[in-house]
C-alpha cells in the first residue's frame, strides 16, 4: 500500500506514539480526579503534553494551549465562546465544513474572501468585507483540499487594525508550516495530521485575553459546588475526562516533530509534493488544481483525470495500484464550487514525512496509465 | 507525633501540576492530596509541603497562581486546617 491521504489522517507515525499510547493505556488513572499516582500521572502528562505543543508554537504560557477531540470540536467550541447570532464574521471560499457549519448554526452573517485559481485569498477584499458588527476573521491557515496557505501575517495585521480578532483552523497546518501562538488570537488544531498524535487529539490555543464563555461544562475534578467552571484558559473549554492516553501519544509525536525541525520535514514534504506535480502536470488529460510554489503550501496535489469521477480515479488507484487518495468534495463546498468540480469533485493526494521518492513515482506512473486507458 | 503541614490552594488543576512540577524542579519536597472538603478553593487538588520550607516554596512559585495556604494539624480524627496567609511566621 501507499499512503497519500495524509491531510485525512497521517498514517505512519514515529514509533513512540505508538508506544506512548499503549503505556498510557495501562498506566493513566483519571487526571484531577483524585491524587494517588495513577491520577496524577495522568495529570502530569497532560501538562507535559501541554508544554511539549506550548514549545513548538513558542506560546508564552502552557496554559495558553487547551486540548479537545480534535479540530472540529475546537472550531465549534471557539465560535460558540466568543460569538452570538448575528454577529458578521469574515471567513473564506476555501472553508472545511468545521468552520463553515458552526457558523452556519451560530446564525453569523457570513461574507467570504474569495480566492485565484491557485487558491491564494484576495485579501484586497477585506476592507470591503468589514461591517460594523464584523467580530472576527475566522479561516483556513491552509486548504485541505488544493494545499494553499493564507497569508496570515496580513489576514492578522488587517485584524489589528480593524479591532477584530483572527481565529484560525490550523488542522492542515500544525506540524506541517512554522506556527507561532501569536500568528493569530485562536489557532484551533488537531493531533492527527501534521503532529504525528492519535485521533481524537487536538486543541485550541489562545491568551486570556478573549471574553471566553464557558460552552462546553462538567466534571472537571474541581470545586463541585460552583454552577460552572471558570473561564480561564486551559479550564474553560475542558471538561469530562480528558484523553490523557491520546495526548501522552500526541506528546510523542510532537516531540519527534520539535526534535526532526519542523524545517526539515517541510523540505522533505515540499521534495516529494514538488516532485509528483512535476510529474503530473505534462500527463494528457491530467488537470491539476492550485499547484502554485510561489509561496508557502502544503503537501497537497489535487488533480482530475480527463472527465473520471474523483471517486472512479480514486478507485482505480486503490485496487490497481494500492495508492490510497481521498477523492470527492473533502468537506469543502465553497471551493469546489469555486474551481467548477462540484461535480467531478478531485482526486487529493497529500504526502507526509515518511512518504518516499519512490512512492511519488510509483503515483506518477499510476496516474499516467489511468489518464492513457482513458 | 504526627507533623503539621502547609496546604497550598489553587485557582485549577493546571496551575497545581505547575506548582508541583516547580517544586520538585526547586527540589523542595511537596505532596499531593485531594483538597479538604472544609477548604473551598478552584482545584480539587492541593499540595502539602513542610511549614519550614515556605520562603523557598514560594520563591519556586513565583509566578504561578496559588490560592490561600493552610496549616494542616493532624488530629486523632481527622485534621484540621487553618487558614495561614503567605508570608506570616510559623
Amino acid at each position: 500500500m501507499i499512503y497519500f491521504d495524509n491531510s485525512a489522517t497521517t498514517l505512519q507515525k514515529p514509533g513512540e506514539v505508538s508506544r506512548a499510547a499503549a503505556w498510557a493505556v495501562t498506566h493513566l488513572g483519571n487526571a484531577g480526579r483524585s491524587f494517588h499516582g495513577p491520577a496524577m500521572d495522568a495529570a502530569r502528562a497532560i501538562q507535559n503534553a501541554r508544554e511539549t505543543l506550548a514549545a513548538l508554537v513558542k506560546a508564552t504560557d502552557a496554559r495558553f494551549v487547551a486540548f479537545t477531540s480534535g479540530a472540529t470540536e475546537s472550531l465549534n467550541l471557539a465560535a460558540a465562546s466568543l460569538l452570538n447570532p448575528g454577529d458578521a464574521v469574515i471567513t473564506t471560499v476555501l472553508e472545511h465544513n468545521a468552520v463553515l457549519r458552526p457558523l452556519y448554526r451560530l446564525g453569523c452573517e457570513l461574507s467570504f474572501v474569495d480566492c485565484d485559481d491557485a487558491g491564494r485569498l484576495c485579501l484586497d477584499m477585506l476592507p470591503k468585507l468589514l461591517r460594523p458588527n464584523t467580530r472576527c476573521v475566522f479561516c483556513t491557515h491552509g486548504s485541505n483540499v488544493i494545499g494553499s496557505v493564507s497569508n496570515v501575517a496580513e489576514i492578522g495585521n488587517f485584524c489589528r487594525a480593524a479591532g477584530i480578532s483572527l481565529i484560525l483552523d490550523a488542522a492542515q497546518t500544525l506540524g506541517v508550516l512554522e506556527i507561532t501562538a501569536n500568528m493569530a488570537d485562536v489557532i484551533c488544531f488537531t493531533g492527527h495530521k501534521g503532529l504525528l498524535g492519535p485521533q481524537g487529539t487536538g486543541g485550541i490555543i489562545a491568551g486570556d485575553d478573549l471574553p471566553f464563555r464557558v460552552v462546553k461544562t462538567g466534571g472537571t475534578g474541581s470545586d463541585s459546588f460552583a454552577p460552572c467552571q471558570a473561564p480561564r484558559m486551559p479550564g474553560v473549554f475542558e471538561a469530562g475526562t480528558a484523553n490523557a492516553h491520546g495526548l501522552c501519544a500526541l506528546e510523542a509525536g510532537t516531540a519527534f516533530i520539535s526534535r526532526i525541525g519542523p524545517d526539515a520535514i517541510r523540505q522533505k514534504e515540499m521534495a516529494l509534493t514538488r516532485r509528483f506535480l512535476e510529474g503530473v502536470e505534462d500527463i494528457s488529460g491530467v488537470r491539476v488544481y492550485g499547484a502554485d510554489f510561489s509561496g508557502e503550501r502544503l503537501p497537497i496535489a489535487a488533480l482530475n483525470i480527463g472527465e473520471l469521477s474523483s471517486e472512479e480515479a480514486a478507485l482505480l488507484l486503490w485496487e490497481r495500484y494500492g495508492i490510497a487518495t481521498r477523492p470527492g468534495i473533502h468537506c469543502a463546498p465553497l471551493l469546489h464550487r469555486r474551481f467548477g468540480t462540484a461535480g467531478q469533485g478531485m482526486v487529493r493526494f497529500s504526502f507526509g514525512y515518511f512518504n518516499t521518492p519512490e512512492e511519488i513515482d510509483a503515483g506518477v506512473r499510476a496516474v499516467a496509465v489511468i489518464a492513457k486507458g482513458l | 507525633m504526627k507533623e503539621t503541614e502547609l496546604v497550598i490552594t489553587f485557582d485549577d488543576t493546571h496551575d497545581a501540576i505547575e506548582g508541583e512540577a516547580a517544586l520538585i524542579s526547586a527540589k523542595l519536597p511537596v505532596k499531593v492530596m485531594s483538597l479538604p472538603s472544609s477548604i473551598r478553593a478552584g482545584c480539587g487538588l492541593c499540595l502539602r509541603i513542610p511549614p519550614n520550607t515556605l520562603n523557598a516554596a514560594l520563591a519556586a512559585l513565583s509566578g504561578i497562581r496559588i490560592g490561600d495556604i493552610y496549616l494542616r494539624t493532624p488530629g486523632n480524627v481527622g485534621s484540621t486546617y487553618d487558614c495561614f496567609r503567605p508570608g506570616k511566621e510559623i
